[in-house]
């Protein structure tokens, strides 16, 4: 049993590694050269950890191989452009103007109703308002309204604002300062003690406060 | 290209085990075959081996340690019985006994090597 325990202690942590090297991406984001090694490494780390009787070091170094052939595919890739149209295959361009390329939807194996489906998730509910809409290697639709669908910008109102959009920043959560977002914002704990006394509460009483650059803040407190 | 660090890091490791490993398996089973050879001629020449035959259980038992890292660990515990059978049989004169351990004991090591040699047959 304590077999068990350790060896699937090793075996997460070099996984956790593994996964760590090969960088941050969510599974729909993968690449299918990505996708294989994910799925793979699973696969590699639970053999030892069902036979026993297999050595641990087998399972680490096949899940590091597949990390440094996924890390080499992925320099080649980013080098060449045949590299990255071999591995992770090319978009393709579904809707232009309005009209379906069948010929490229036979190509990607797609139907109509896949297709239908995809616009959906995208808010599209008629073709022939989309100008462009492309496949991409990740199996996602990126769509691009004709231009009189498109919804309106503070740009085409001709709104006066030129200021930067503001980013809230958690600064106290649960009753605790987060002195990352004070760096952040360029304040000090003081200004936000000043904060507290002017909204009549003290800081742990605070379940979350929000600030940004121009002081705009949301409070609340806990219950 | 600062993800190229690692993986020639452990490219590194990897060569660097693999090499490691493969030296040290065919050194101790090479010498772990030596030691069934002299049991075998020992026996033949005296009609027992129990000095060979303890000191190939004392090295196994030795050696398996690292070998573990290494190694299927039932071929391992394989090795282990049949070695200890080597001497016991070798103890009581048990011939037919005797000579099953020692070639129970070559094959394994035999199969211990070939697994360890990247061969077609191996690798497919």
């Amino acid at each position: 049993m304590i077999t068990v325990i350790l060896r699937t202690a090793i075996l997460y942590i070099f996984v956790t590694i593994a996964i760590r090297i090969m960088g941050k991406k969510q599974i729909g984001d993968m690449q299918p050269n990505e996708l294989v090694v994910t799925l793979l490494l699973s696969e590699i780390a639970a053999i030892p950890l069902q036979d026993t009787s297999q050595p641990i070091i087998n399972g680490i170094i096949a899940i590091f191989v597949l990390v440094v052939l996924e890390i080499i595919i992925s320099v080649l890739a980013l080098k060449s452009g045949w590299v990255r149209r071999l591995m992770n295959g090319q978009s393709v361009v579904i809707i232009k103007n309005g009209v379906i390329d069948q010929h490229a939807m036979k190509k990607v194996r797609m139907t109509v109703l896949d297709l239908i489906e995809l616009l959906r998730i995208q808010n599209v509910f008629d073709v022939s308002t989309v100008a462009f809409a492309v496949l991409e290697v990740n199996g996602e639709l990126s769509v691009l309204l004709k231009s009189q669908h498109q919804p309106a910008t503070v740009k085409d109102i001709n709104s006066p604002t030129n200021e930067p959009a503001l980013l809230q920043l958690p600064v106290i959560t649960d009753g605790k300062i987060v002195h990352d977002s004070l760096q952040a914002l360029e304040i000090t704990a003081k200004q936000v003690e000043t904060i507290l006394k002017n909204n009549n509460t003290r800081l742990n009483q605070v379940f979350l406060l929000t600030l940004d650059r121009k002081q705009n803040m949301t409070l609340i407190k806990m219950r | 290209m600062k993800r190229l660090i690692p993986a020639v890091i452990i490219t590194v490791i990897i060569i660097g085990a693999f090499l490691g490993s493969y030296l040290y398996i065919n050194n101790v089973c090479d010498t772990a075959y030596e030691g069934v050879e002299s049991c075998l001629k020992e026996y033949e020449e005296h009609g027992t081996a129990k000095a060979d035959a303890t000191w190939l259980k004392n090295y196994w038992s030795d050696k398996e340690k690292i070998l573990s890292f290494f190694v299927n660990h039932a071929i391992i515990d394989e090795i282990e019985l049949a070695v200890s059978n080597i001497e016991l049989h070798s103890k009581f004169k048990n011939n037919y006994m005797f000579y099953e351990a020692c070639d129970t004991v070559k094959i394994l090591l035999h199969q211990i090597i070939e697994d360890t040699k990247p061969t077609t047959h191996s690798i497919f």
